[in-house]
């Protein structure tokens, strides 16, 4: 309990950091706040354009596409907020300051992944989940509790799959430092997760549902909320996403140990 | 003779932002910013002849490079009258930058992952040199350098030095008539600093170019300059030759002896103030005018078995003048 | 004799663009990642579309076919129009480098259009690989114009659309000589660009009000606009309209760029950096 009460004070510091490192040019937060609300309602008017000019995406009813658009974006905005110091890996590692974090008694990982939140993302979640709430509660048919816990809980088992990835991408940062280019591959790939799998053709669907399962983590819970997931399935998502993560940080410990043994 | 560099009353005041640390600061610059007013450069004046190698020297902040910016057309004098060459250097005339050439030690023109002799080829294009003069004066600098092995490698891959030298000849291509340096020794080791004043000095004497030189190590100036202008606070110091500085400023000379038998100090002192002393060798500080009738008490009270009559290292004279601020 | 002169001082940009050229294949890996990314757009957007085909035949007014065409020119047009290396203008003024630009005999801009023609064709020679490919995985009917005139309209529509989005990217830059944040601005242009310009899906499927609205911006000019040339979709008259304010528009940012270049230059403080 202690370490999660110190651990909690020791991230809102980073937070205060980041606003501090934020509020340094006044522009950009609130140009970033607008852009990324563009983005979000934009995406959300070609849906509902959509929704009024045509009638089916491989095989889901436009509303349902939306279900599965919220859903994604509920995933990436909180990877984003929480996760986003993993794009700045490289640029520790090159510096040294990678060395200054293992020297301190902070757990590294935490502090590679969790050390940069982003504040802009937290004020453009708030509107978000209540946006999703209501269209959920008004656009889903047969909604029940049951439903809605399940639903919670895939997400966050989609989570647990993000995290993972996070982490492998993380590992992969400290033995190479290729992670601009992967991370910006596996951003892109994810993007991919907006729409429902069934759009993709094969080899590209399994890739995605899979390899960088965007689709797992999405579909799989926005399914579960529309009532068209058998037990069998979420049952083979919550055992891939538990795997994922314990190799995840399996990984981490043995890339840290190759980074620490390795010569500058 | 014409002068070819002339700067007359030489004014550049810059606006600087202030911020209070912390988060209300940071909220307080987001409404209102405050700012002050440097006066980088306070009224310069000095004149040089086509051919000169002269040092430009002062502490950091004393307004050297703000000059060597004006006289290359970076910036915009404040006030003052400026003439390079004959043009107005901020006018930006491709006639005028065809015959000059800044170099700024920490800044690299070379693209970093392609071979140097790109970016020659590339600096022959801009500056619209001719094959045969471009071919001439490549072969004189490589020889004067010796890089002609590295020309073809990625620069990425160079050493600093090798690096150092490519940059130089880059910047040379179009036979400069006017070379601006900005601190170019600074950042290198000790014997890469000779290089680079090595090959200063013969660039000035083979191509005869003018060189105007930036620098806050004394080193470079005593290699290299005859004539020394020294700036502190934007303001004029000194201008003329290092030996006048010396003559000038330096009020002190220096007594160095060796003892030939074991001496007391508190009687050393009455010469002068006794700088160090470790037997057998002293250094004794005394009045320039009194040196020499001093150095013959000395023989003539003690037991010597070397005496010299020194002068002050250069830095000390001109860490009096910048303190006295004449 | 002045046209020797002329020529040899527009020989240096020649050689900027060929530098440029070999200078892009050094960074293979970045680039690589660059046409991915450039490809997963795509592939989303046919996807979308042709899922979107499979329970009914039109949509929006655009048979399968036609969209799937718009598609594919819209977005060859785009890698065209948008490839550009000016991303770098804001930090060569925030270093100080620009120093090293000032001094030489110089055009700043024509310096980053050559620069930026090399890094266009380098795009457009690797497009079209994967374009080939994605032909093949999604094989659409693709419609063929039928008239001479369209290649040379539409030649004109996507070169002014090239130096419009040249000079709007340039103006970006130049933000770099009075603040350090230049990418929040540009990550603001990029978002509305995505929905606005036409790249994944044309804008005619939008209602007209905001499609009028829209045309009086310049972001339908940059591929959508082209794109419709090509697939000879537009009167004569839309035509004409719409290569007059592709024409303004890039006039406008011209003027523009090149007003914040004078303003920049003047406060550029190249003091310690």
């Amino acid at each position: 309990m202690k370490t999660l009460l110190r651990y909690i004070k020791i991230w809102l510091l980073f937070a205060k950091q980041e606003l501090l490192f934020q509020f340094s040019s006044k522009s950009s937060i609130i140009l970033f706040f607008i852009g990324k609300t563009v983005r979000f309602l934009s995406f959300l008017l070609i849906l509902i354009l959509l929704k009024h000019n045509t009638k089916t995406m491989a095989g889901y009813s436009i509303d349902e596409v939306i279900i599965f658009f919220l859903t994604f974006n509920f995933i990436d905005l909180v990877s984003q907020m929480f996760m986003r110091g993993v794009y700045s890996l490289t640029g520790k590692v090159r510096s040294g300051e990678l060395d200054f974090y293992l020297a301190k008694p902070v757990n590294v990982l935490f502090r590679v992944l969790a050390g940069s939140p982003d504040f802009n993302d937290v004020l453009i979640f708030i509107p978000f989940l209540f946006f999703s709430a209501w269209y959920i509660g008004q656009a889903v048919p047969l909604l029940d509790a049951v439903r809605i816990v399940l639903y919670l809980a895939f997400l966050v088992n989609g989570l647990l799959i993000s995290v993972a990835f996070h982490i492998f991408v993380a590992c992969i940062g400290i033995i190479t430092t290729e992670v601009d280019n992967t991370i910006m591959l596996y951003r892109e790939l994810s993007q991919m997760g907006r729409m429902p799998m069934e759009i993709y053709r094969e080899p590209l669907r399994f890739l995605i549902t899979f390899v960088v399962p965007v689709g797992l983590m999405v579909s799989i819970p926005a399914r579960v909320l529309l009532g068209k997931a058998p037990p069998s399935l979420l049952l083979t998502a919550s055992l891939v996403a538990f795997t994922v993560f314990l190799l995840s940080l399996l990984s981490w410990k043995h890339a840290l140990k190759m980074y620490t043994s390795a010569s500058s | 003779m014409e002068s070819i560099i002339s700067v007359q009353h030489l004014k550049k005041y810059y606006k600087v932002y202030k911020k209070q640390p912390g988060l209300m600061g940071s909220l307080k610059a987001l409404f209102a910013r405050k700012y002050e007013s440097v006066q980088a450069v306070n009224d310069i004046s000095f004149e040089i002849e086509p051919g000169e190698l002269v040092g430009f020297i002062g502490p950091n902040g004393a307004g050297k490079t703000t000059t060597l910016k004006v006289l290359s057309g970076l910036l915009y004098p404040t006030a003052g009258e400026i003439s390079v060459l004959g043009f107005t250097p901020w006018d930006r005339k491709p006639e005028f930058q065809k015959q000059f050439s800044l170099v700024m030690g920490q800044k690299n023109q070379l693209w970093w992952d392609l071979p140097a002799m790109e970016t020659f080829l590339l600096n022959k294009a801009i500056y619209e040199i001719p094959d045969a003069q471009y071919k001439h004066t490549l072969n004189k600098l490589v020889t004067l350098l010796d890089v002609k092995d590295v020309m073809n490698i990625q620069v990425r891959k160079l050493s600093l030095g090798q690096r150092m030298k490519c940059e130089l000849i880059a910047a040379l291509l179009h036979n400069p008539k006017v070379l601006f340096l900005d601190e170019p020794t600074i950042g290198l080791d000790v014997v890469m600093q000779k290089v680079m004043r090595d090959f200063v000095r013969e660039y000035n004497t083979t191509f005869g170019a003018t060189i105007l030189l930036t620098s806050h190590y004394m080193d470079d100036v005593k290699e290299l300059c005859k004539r020394v202008i020294i700036i502190d606070h934007g303001k004029k110091l000194f201008d003329g030759k290092l030996q006048d500085i010396i003559d000038k400023y330096a009020k002190n000379k220096i007594l160095s002896v060796v003892f030939a038998k074991e001496t007391d100090q508190k009687k050393l002192e009455t010469i002068g103030k006794v700088k160090s002393f470790e037997f057998p060798s002293a250094t004794i500080l005394v009045p320039r005018k009194e040196a020499s009738r001093l150095a013959a008490k000395l023989l003539e009270d003690f037991s010597i078995a070397d005496l010299n009559i020194e002068e002050p290292p250069i830095e000390a004279i001109i860490r009096d003048v910048f303190q006295n601020g004449k | 004799m002045g046209n020797k002169l002329l020529l040899n001082s527009l020989k240096k940009y020649w050689v900027i663009a060929k530098i440029t050229w070999m200078n892009g294949f050094t960074y293979i890996t970045s680039f690589v990642m660059w046409r991915v990314r450039q490809i997963i757009q795509m592939i989303v957007a046919l996807s979308l579309w042709e899922s979107i085909f499979a329970s009914t035949t039109t949509a929006f007014g655009y048979t399968s076919a036609r969209m799937l065409t718009y598609i594919f020119a819209a977005n060859i047009i785009g890698f065209i129009v948008t490839s550009s290396r000016t991303i770098g203008v804001s930090s060569i003024i925030h270093s100080g480098d620009l120093s090293l630009y000032l001094v030489k005999p110089l055009n700043f801009f024509l310096y980053w259009f050559s620069g930026d023609i090399a890094d266009k064709l380098q795009n457009i020679a690797f497009s079209l690989t994967e374009l080939t490919v994605l032909f093949f995985i999604f094989h659409p009917t693709l419609y063929i114009p039928t008239h001479i005139a369209t290649l040379f309209l539409t030649l004109l529509a996507v070169s002014g659309a090239t130096v419009m989005y040249f000079f709007i990217n340039m103006m970006f830059g130049l933000l770099g000589f009075w603040t350090p944040d230049v990418w929040a601005p540009r990550f603001l242009f990029f978002t509305v660009i995505f929905f606005t310009s036409g790249s994944f899906f044309p804008l005619d499927i939008f209602p007209k009000i905001i499609v009028d609205i829209l045309s009086y911006t310049p972001f339908p000019y940059m591929m959508f606009f082209p794109t419709k040339v090509l697939l000879e979709q537009l009167s004569s008259i839309e035509i004409v309209r719409g290569l007059l304010f592709t024409g303004a528009w890039a006039t406008l940012c011209g003027l523009g760029a090149f007003t914040m270049w004078s303003r920049g230059i003047r406060t550029y403080e190249a003091e310690g950096r």
